[in-house]
């Protein structure tokens, strides 16, 4: 009994476990939230797309020391300029122009933090180092994080009504489009949050994962919420245990727990609806 | 006070008129039925009602709040909300958008379950709910919006018998209170029942009481596509072959 709880206790001893948690509490706040509108507004592709889309911008602001919120705002902008720009263009159409931006962007980005010349650790923009969180990163993390929570606390009524039916939001006085701009905003903003956790290529994972099982396990929005949420931190918890012990990569064993999470439920769904109530 | 007019008015997209030379009225209290196929011009009628579409030419004026019942078969059956939950969005326009609804909206959005007679149901998950109450659920959602004007876009359609007469006696109510109630609908006999009719094809075939919808105004109306049914009354009874039934775009 004793060795289970010791073997349980034993990582959060380390300070960089301790600021790994708290950064994990963060972005699963955050993407087990957010997700359940990703998923519920059908975005989960486009959330993929900015994620890596913004990718170059991050890389250009940790190579410059710019702040990497900045970086990301950059490459969202340029990212969603070059898509509207090449879907403008005789015989492309939108998604073949989402294709060819994000590629050509996450591209960019990786020549850039795999050059030779690059410092080391930016490489983390691609996979994320949860355990190097500092404490400055923290705060900013949690800096970026509370403002995007205060907002769906706010827009909550709207987001509802918007993702409910979209044409008829307009027939009750909302109009839908600063509502799904709200949205995609929030995802760039929780990319920015996850990045230094999970690296733009497994942020996805925290925004769809948790979300996709809460779905399974609930029939109403707001326990839906919560159990996204909390799927979101013990799947983060779960992942440093297996880092801890597996000696695996923290990102990688956080995204393989949370899309476990999710198998777990799917399997748990089935087996409930197979069985006679 | 006239709650909606339009004088000459053309309604159309990219500068096209697809509805041309309106002119009807209608006043407090009364039920217009707008009557025309499918693609006849009633959907372009209901978005410039609500503001979305500018006229290309006249003018129309339209009084106060005005709240779309839209076709139930539209909404998403697996969207995580209860009843009350889709009631309570009829209060969300009137906050400001950092207010979230709170107890007092949600109370008026109970009081108008209860006013559709679905106070019961009002935990139970939208998509659990049968077609016709669907349909009474959005209906209290604009009541929650308190809106003068309500139009109803087809709201018989996919409804059993007993939800359809408790939709009608809602409807009624509705104009009692002094709102202006506009009904989009394929039903003809149903239409002779209300106060004002206005057939749309295109343009305005007629606009006045249901005393208006002779054979040649409903041939004009419909494009011909009528048949005469026998009721088994005695007297001759139209009805109406739709010519796309399945086409719920702009119809």
């Amino acid at each position: 009994m004793s060795g289970a709880w010791q073997w349980l206790a034993e990582p959060w001893g380390e300070a960089f476990m301790q600021h790994a948690f708290l950064e994990l509490a963060l972005v699963g706040l955050v993407g087990g939230w957010l997700g359940c509108w990703v998923l519920l507004y059908g975005v989960s592709y486009s959330a993929e797309s900015l994620a890596h889309g913004m990718f170059p911008g991050l890389v250009g602001a940790s190579l410059l020391g710019l702040p990497i919120v900045a970086g990301g705002a950059v490459g969202a902008g340029a990212a969603a300029s070059g898509i509207a720009a090449l879907g403008e263009t005789r015989g492309i159409d939108r998604d073949t122009s989402v294709g060819v931006v994000i590629t050509s962007a996450f591209g960019l980005g990786a020549l850039l933090a795999l050059m030779p010349a690059s410092p080391p650790g930016i490489q983390e923009l691609l996979f994320g180092d949860v355990l190097a969180v500092s404490r400055q990163d923290l705060l900013v993390t949690a800096l970026i994080a509370l403002p995007v929570l205060g907002l769906l606390w706010l827009l909550h009524a709207r987001l509802l009504a918007v993702g409910f039916d979209r044409s008829s939001a307009r027939a009750i006085g909302i109009a839908p489009r600063p509502v799904e701009l709200a949205v995609m905003l929030l995802v760039a903003a929780a990319v920015v949050v996850s990045v230094q956790a999970l690296g733009s290529l497994l942020v996805v994972a925290v925004l769809v994962a948790p979300a996709a099982c809460a779905r399974l396990l609930t029939h109403r929005l707001g326990p839906m919420l919560w159990v996204s949420v909390a799927v979101a931190i013990a799947g983060g918890i779960a992942g440093l245990y297996l880092s801890y012990y597996g000696g695996t990569a923290g990102g990688a064993s956080i995204a393989l727990c949370l899309v476990g999470a999710y198998l777990v439920a799917m399997a748990l769904d089935s087996a409930l609806r197979r069985s006679p109530a | 006070m006239t709650l909606v007019s339009a004088k000459g008015l053309a309604l159309g997209y990219g500068g096209r008129a697809v509805l041309d030379d309106l002119t009807f009225t209608v006043e407090p209290g009364q039920r217009l039925a707008i009557l025309g196929p499918n693609g006849g011009g009633k959907s372009t009628l209901l978005r410039a009602l609500l503001g979305e579409l500018a006229p290309l030419a006249g003018s129309l004026a339209v009084a106060g709040r005005c709240s779309v019942v839209p076709q139930t078969e539209r909404s998403r059956l697996d969207y995580p909300v209860s009843a009350l939950d889709v009631a309570t969005m009829g209060a969300v326009s009137r906050l400001p958008w950092w207010r979230r609804p709170g107890r007092r909206e949600r109370r008026s959005a109970l009081a108008a379950l209860a006013e559709v007679g679905l106070e019961p149901l009002a935990q139970r998950s939208f998509g659990e709910l049968s077609g016709g109450q669907r349909q009474r659920v959005l209906v209290a959602r604009a009541l929650v919006q308190d809106a003068g004007i309500v139009l109803l876009d087809e709201p018989f359609t996919g409804v059993d018998a007993a939800s359809a007469d408790v939709l009608s006696a809602l409807i009624d109510r509705l104009a009692a209170e002094g709102r202006g109630v506009l009904i989009a609908t394929h039903d003809v006999d149903q239409a002779r029942g209300f106060d004002r009719v206005l057939c749309l094809n295109g343009r305005q075939v007629a606009f006045g009481a249901p005393d208006v919808l002779t054979r040649p105004v409903l041939e004009a109306t419909y494009g011909g596509a009528i048949v005469a049914v026998d009721d088994g009354s005695g007297g001759p009874a139209m009805g109406i072959l739709p010519a796309h039934h399945h086409d719920h775009g702009d119809g």
